[in-house]
């Protein structure tokens, strides 16, 4: 187990010991994911090909030790509902805006709330752009959000419906 | 869960089990962007003790914190703001009053390097007999000359320190954010007695300043001025409302034009007309900026005065590969209208010492080799080879 889950585990009982309060709440009913057996790794492999951006990237994914705070610069999503996620992006944000995020949340029925939380994320990075770098704030605009089955999706910049096939085809769609 | 929820869950998480585990002083932890909070958190959880009261204030504290820096929203505040997420504007006058005062007894170790470290730089660039404006401009060609601006926060996962938005990190390893500048531009105008304040604007994207002289505020922002440009020098609202925005309402009136710098040294011109010779002219002395008035300019002048600067500036970036020409109008303290120009000249990828000969002969070497797909270098296409030669 995560370090974070590990921590946050052992708050939430310290916590019903110190307050006292927090009535129990039933176990949530989960659909099965049914691409849980889906490399996250290989499908990033595989949609970076496809994707064809020509930034140096940077790749982040729910394997790292801190994953949960990488996560939260570009999703609200709560991070107990993720299975898991990875995260492609240009490695010099003043240079280029791709990225390409695709989360696989443990319920279904959580995908599309989490794809409606990167349309925050993508007005803020429009809002940094307009200030720091506006020739690539137009980049934002054409921002791809979509979900299939448990992934949540994002994609910004360079060819993002070859990116997109390159999911549908991984995934089995 | 929100994402400001769960990382409160996380920090209480963690001071929580700190404290089961009998350490942390969390009562003065002070957090910033995501990285910092996960940092502040394991430093709790390592060294200190606390009690329930002193976590429940944290905890309280820390939700309030959250909430603002991630809510995106304008706040009609000048301290505890988050930019970009990631960087606070903080109050820094516990150091300043310091200076003033003598007493360092209230300051952290922090606070009392960073007040050694602005105490050196401002006996370093001040001298005594400055009036505030010659103070201010010190600071501002120190600050835009000396620091190197980050860029870092741009990245998804930024990669900018979050020390690089606060005086001490900006004035340790002079690398700086917006906020960096920002904030360490005022920490040294308080310490000099000079009235100042951060601005933010509306996006939570940007910070600069408003610097009070002779009882007028007036804009400047180092970040955008790297290299000390002048181009956001001692602006009003007018002129700095071009390409920024913020709460009006808010933050002083800026309406000065008193130290605008390019107001006061426009040079009159008798007409538009003489308005290419004088660029052409400035260009070839290589001056980056300057700024002209136009005498008696009428009403009726000012579709041609429009028509004409906009055609000197295509002309000269249609023209020139290695500049960038801006400009805005502004009025002098009679209400004339001033033309103030901005010219930048991008760094060369050519290596100074390649001499002419040398030039010629690679290019023409491409040209035979590659022929119809080659094409005349402008001096900045971006390689892809790493390294040195010999390195």
């Amino acid at each position: 187990m995560k370090r974070m889950v590990s921590i946050f585990a052992a708050a939430l009982a310290a916590m019903t010991l110190l307050t006292g309060c927090g009535a129990k709440q039933p176990a949530p009913e989960t659909t099965p994911a049914p691409q849980a057996s889906v490399s996250m790794y290989d499908l990033s492999e595989a949609m970076r090909s496809a994707w064809g951006s020509e930034s140096e990237l940077a790749y982040v994914s729910s394997s790292d030790d801190n994953a949960a705070e990488e996560l939260a610069y570009v999703t609200e999503t709560d991070y107990e509902k993720v299975d898991s996620f990875f995260m492609l992006y240009a490695a010099d944000g003043s240079k280029s805006a791709d990225e390409t995020v695709v989360i696989r949340m443990k319920d279904e029925a959580d995908a599309q709330t989490a794809a409606d939380t990167f349309s925050a994320h993508v007005k803020s990075r429009k809002a940094l752009y307009d200030v720091y770098a506006p020739e690539l704030a137009a980049e934002m605009d054409g921002a791809v959000i979509f979900t299939e089955g448990s992934f949540a999706v994002l994609i910004v910049g360079g060819n993002a419906e070859a990116a997109r096939e390159a999911f549908s085809d991984f995934i089995g769609k | 869960m929100k994402k400001s929820t769960k990382i409160f869950a996380v920090i209480a998480a963690a001071v929580i089990l700190a404290a089961a585990l009998g350490s942390a002083a969390v009562s003065a932890l002070a957090y910033r962007g995501i990285s910092e909070v996960r940092q502040a958190v394991e430093q709790s959880a390592k060294d200190a003790e606390t009690s329930n009261t002193e976590l429940k204030d944290f905890v309280s504290e820390s939700i309030d914190e959250m909430r603002s820096a991630f809510s995106q929203e304008d706040v009609a505040q000048e301290n505890d703001v988050c930019i970009a997420q990631e960087y606070w504007i903080r109050d820094t006058s516990a150091i300043s009053e310091a200076y003033k005062s003598g007493d360092t007894s209230a300051l952290d170790d922090k606070q009392k390097e960073t007040l050694k470290m602005a105490s050196d730089l401002i006996d370093e660039i001040i001298t005594d007999g400055m009036t505030d404006e010659e103070k201010e401009e010190a600071v501002y060609v120190w600050l835009t000359t000396k620091l190197k601006g980050e860029t870092g926060m741009l990245t998804v996962v930024p990669t900018s320190s979050a020390e690089s938005g606060e005086p001490f990190g900006v004035l340790k390893y002079r690398t700086a954010v917006c906020v960096g500048y920002a904030t360490t531009f005022r920490l040294l105008m308080h310490m000099m007695d000079i009235d100042c304040m951060v601005v933010h604007d509306t996006s939570l994207s940007h910070s600069w300043d408003l610097v009070k002289l002779d009882g007028e505020w007036y804009h400047l922002d180092c970040y955008f001025d790297t290299g000390a440009t002048y181009r956001h020098f001692n602006l009003n609202d007018a002129a700095m409302s071009n390409d920024h925005e913020w709460n009006t309402a808010f933050f002083p009136k800026a309406a000065g034009v008193k130290y605008n710098r390019m107001v006061r040294e426009s040079v009159a011109l008798d007409d538009i007309y003489a308005l290419p010779e004088f660029v052409a002219g400035k260009l070839k002395a290589g001056e980056e900026g300057f700024s002209c008035s136009f005498g008696d300019l009428k009403e009726e002048d000012h579709p041609a005065a429009m028509y004409m600067i906009t055609r000197v500036a295509e002309l000269i970036n249609m023209t020139y590969d290695d500049m960038s020409f801006e400009y805005y109008w502004t009025q002098n303290s009679e209400g004339g209208l001033v033309l103030c120009m901005f010219c930048r000249k991008y760094e060369s990828d050519i290596p100074e010492d390649l001499d002419e000969k040398s030039i010629e002969k690679v290019e023409d070497s491409l040209e035979k080799a590659f022929g119809d797909i080659y094409f005349e270098s402008d001096g900045y296409s971006s390689g892809g080879g790493f390294g040195e030669i010999g390195g």
